[in-house]
């Protein structure tokens, strides 16, 4: 990583960054895994020091097992519907015709939106009462009476992703979009001399351009959507049935409704852990792809 | 046989008209050059050609067959680009043998077409390597070499050779006459580097917003230039333009300069004088021009000298080993017959029969 001419001086420049480094991110890191260790309390006592007992009590806890595989369901569902909806719509508006400048704007809107605001918008939208998808459903007869779309544990997941790819698609659009106006018009052109349909164009002549770019919005898309915390809190609160509890707000429960901030450290610790091995394993295939792609 | 003829071909994008009614007739083995400054149209000809935009108006017939509305794939037309246009993440040899696979021939066929044409091309060491670990150069031959496997009836080129540094385009431009000569194949060949056009060029189309000015034989272009424009278009230095007045003397150039008297133009004209048919030794029959010296450059092989004339200078191409200094005066001599007149108010060039 260091470069042979990293000197001293180079060293003793980024000294100041390091130390607010160490101060903003390392200390709170360090005293979070000292706190994983103790059985300390939100309220009372600093705790005593259990070894990893949290670690062991959390991993093997049902609580953690169903969180972690309901953050997996949402982080895979809604990166996936992203990513395709996101490169068939860029693809869609990286066509002439007329009024294209118009809806690439638009398409911004909603990931302009702060998360709290989509996440009430769409509340409304499954609102059981008077929210549109029911009144829509049921006037197009695809339904027959109203659904508590988050009450039930059967669609309240999906509503969740819905919510979320409606908000995050568009990041990766514009992301696509810019890659595709990469794309050499020569390089189409010939392809298009050389008689390759419209799936081998993408295939040999787009994606080479959009590979690298899409990488990168998968690795942020993943991240976030491991960590997703306020979309479900504003929605459904973890709820019905736990059956949308993520990790995070299993985090936030455990440290500060049942106040039990060791355990809590602990399981933070866990899910940064993963974020971690996930952030690596991207930067690794994002390297190979940047290596082929030229 | 007539193998490439265009007629009436128009272009207009929305009410620009860019391409004002080409008419062209090409025989096959020809070399034809498109010529002419930048946006003039020369790649939206040949993208018609080629098929990947259609012209408002006119016909495109390839070998008798009448190519509007064909698709690119089905014309028999290969293109080369100026930035190569190569698949960066396929490998030279799918690079070159793309065209055959899209088509569906099978892998052994192709394998074999595919080397023959790297072979030509001199590529064939580079078959598996990546187009960004190629020079140039390299780029550029597999990008002619993917044209070459498909054996197509024409050849397009736009500006393919100006991407590179001026080494390589020297030795690129022999590469690709060597290998006109040596295929026999029909070119068209967008540039606008005038010396690759009078090189390569069989024949020279000279494009002017959106038309053709001239069509002819580098000889013809270069020596009987159509109008003031094709003749400041060709040549470097580029032809001396000097002003007239006509008098009872006869036609005076440059404020009297010199006089020519045989020439007894109706409508006023302008005279053009290219650098090198000006000499420093008298002949019979030569028109004079008296002058000083004014500035000297010497290229190497031959010193460009530039004479000041009354109100006005000429350029002239002298031979290196002429002593030359400044300030000193001079008398350039030139071929009555090497002076060309045009119209001073079309630019059209005029011949100017004696009375
Ligand atoms: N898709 C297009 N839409 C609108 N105008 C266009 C389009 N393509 C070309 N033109 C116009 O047509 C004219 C001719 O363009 P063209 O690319 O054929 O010029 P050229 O002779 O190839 O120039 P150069 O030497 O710079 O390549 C230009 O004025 C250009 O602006
Ligand atoms: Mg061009």
């Amino acid at each position: 990583m260091f470069s042979e001419r990293m000197s001293p001086r180079a060293l003793l420049l980024m000294l100041p960054l390091v130390l607010v480094m160490i101060a903003v991110i390392g200390w709170p890191l360090v005293d979070t895994i000292r706190l994983s260790m103790t059985d300390a309390r939100l309220a009372g006592t600093s705790g005593e020091f259990i070894g990893a007992d949290n670690y062991t009590k959390t991993v093997s806890s049902r609580n953690f097992q169903s969180a972690f595989w309901a953050t997996m369901r949402f982080s895979v569902w809604s990166v996936s519907i992203e990513l395709v909806l996101g490169v068939l719509v860029a693809l869609l508006l990286n066509q002439r015709f007329y009024g294209r400048t118009l809806l690439r704007a638009l398409m911004i809107l909603p990931w302009a939106l702060p998360t709290v605001v989509n996440a009430t918008l769409w509340r409304l939208i499954y609102n059981p009462e008077y929210g549109a998808l029911n009144a829509l459903l049921t006037q197009i007869g695809m339904l027959d009476a109203y659904r508590s779309w988050l009450g039930e544990p059967s669609s309240a997941m999906t509503a969740l992703i819905v919510a979320d790819v409606w908000k995050n698609f568009p990041l990766v659009a514009l992301i696509a979009l810019a890659a595709l106006q990469a794309v050499p018009k020569d390089i189409r052109a010939a392809a298009i001399s050389d008689g390759a349909n419209a799936w081998k164009r993408f295939r040999y002549v787009i994606m080479p351009y959009l590979i690298g770019p899409l990488m990168v919005a998968l690795v942020l898309r993943t991240i976030e959507a491991f960590k997703v915390f306020d979309l479900i809190w504003i929605m459904t609160r973890g709820g019905p049935a736990n059956s949308t509890r993520s990790l995070s707000i299993l985090v936030y429960q455990e440290a500060f409704a049942f106040q039990r901030v060791g355990s809590g450290a602990s399981l933070a610790l866990i899910i940064t852990l993963i974020i971690t091995v996930l952030a690596v394993a991207y930067l690794m295939i994002m390297r190979r792809f940047a290596g082929e792609a030229r | 046989m007539s193998t490439l003829e265009l007629r009436e071909i128009r272009k207009s994008y929305g009410t620009l008209e860019t391409l004002k009614g080409i008419n062209l007739n090409l025989e096959s083995g020809e070399f034809l050059v498109l010529l002419g400054a930048s946006g003039c149209g020369k790649s939206t000809l040949l993208s018609m050609i080629s098929g990947l935009s259609d012209p408002t108006s006119g016909d495109i017939t390839l070998n008798e067959r009448r190519l509007n509305g064909v698709h690119p794939k089905d014309r028999d037309i290969a293109m080369v680009f100026q930035s190569y246009a190569l698949y960066p993440n396929l490998s030279v040899a799918r690079n070159i043998g793309f065209g055959l696979e899209m088509r569906g021939i099978d892998r052994s066929t192709r394998e074999k077409a595919v080397l023959e044409a790297a072979k030509v091309l001199q590529v064939d060491h580079l078959l598996d390597r990546k187009p960004g670990d190629l020079s140039g150069g390299q780029r550029q031959r597999v990008a002619i070499g993917r044209a070459l496997v498909r054996k197509p009836k024409l050849f397009l080129f736009d500006e393919p050779l100006s991407n590179l540094d001026a080494k390589l385009r020297l030795e690129m431009r022999s590469e690709l006459k060597r290998l006109h000569q040596m295929l026999g194949v029909t070119v068209v060949y967008v540039t606008h580097d005038q010396i690759e056009a009078m090189t390569l060029a069989s024949r020279i189309a000279v494009m002017r917003g959106g038309c053709i000015e001239q069509l002819g034989t580098p000889e013809e272009i270069y020596n009987r230039p159509a109008s003031r424009f094709v003749a400041e278009f060709m040549g470097s230095p580029p032809i001396n333009i000097l002003a007239t007045q006509q008098t009872e003397r006869g036609l005076e150039i440059a404020s009297g300069a010199a006089v020519l008297k045989d020439l007894r133009p109706t409508d006023p004209v302008v005279v053009g004088i290219r650098p090198e048919a000006l000499k420093t030794q008298a002949f019979d029959g030569a028109i004079t021009l008296s002058g000083t010296v004014d500035l000297v450059e010497l290229t190497g092989p031959e010193q460009i000298v530039s004479v000041a004339l009354n109100d006005t200078r000429v350029t002239a191409t002298l031979p290196a080993d002429l002593p030359l200094a400044l300030g000193q005066d001079i008398d350039l001599f030139v071929e009555p017959n090497r002076i060309l007149t045009f119209d001073a108010n079309s630019g059209d060039r005029v011949e100017c029969l004696p009375h």
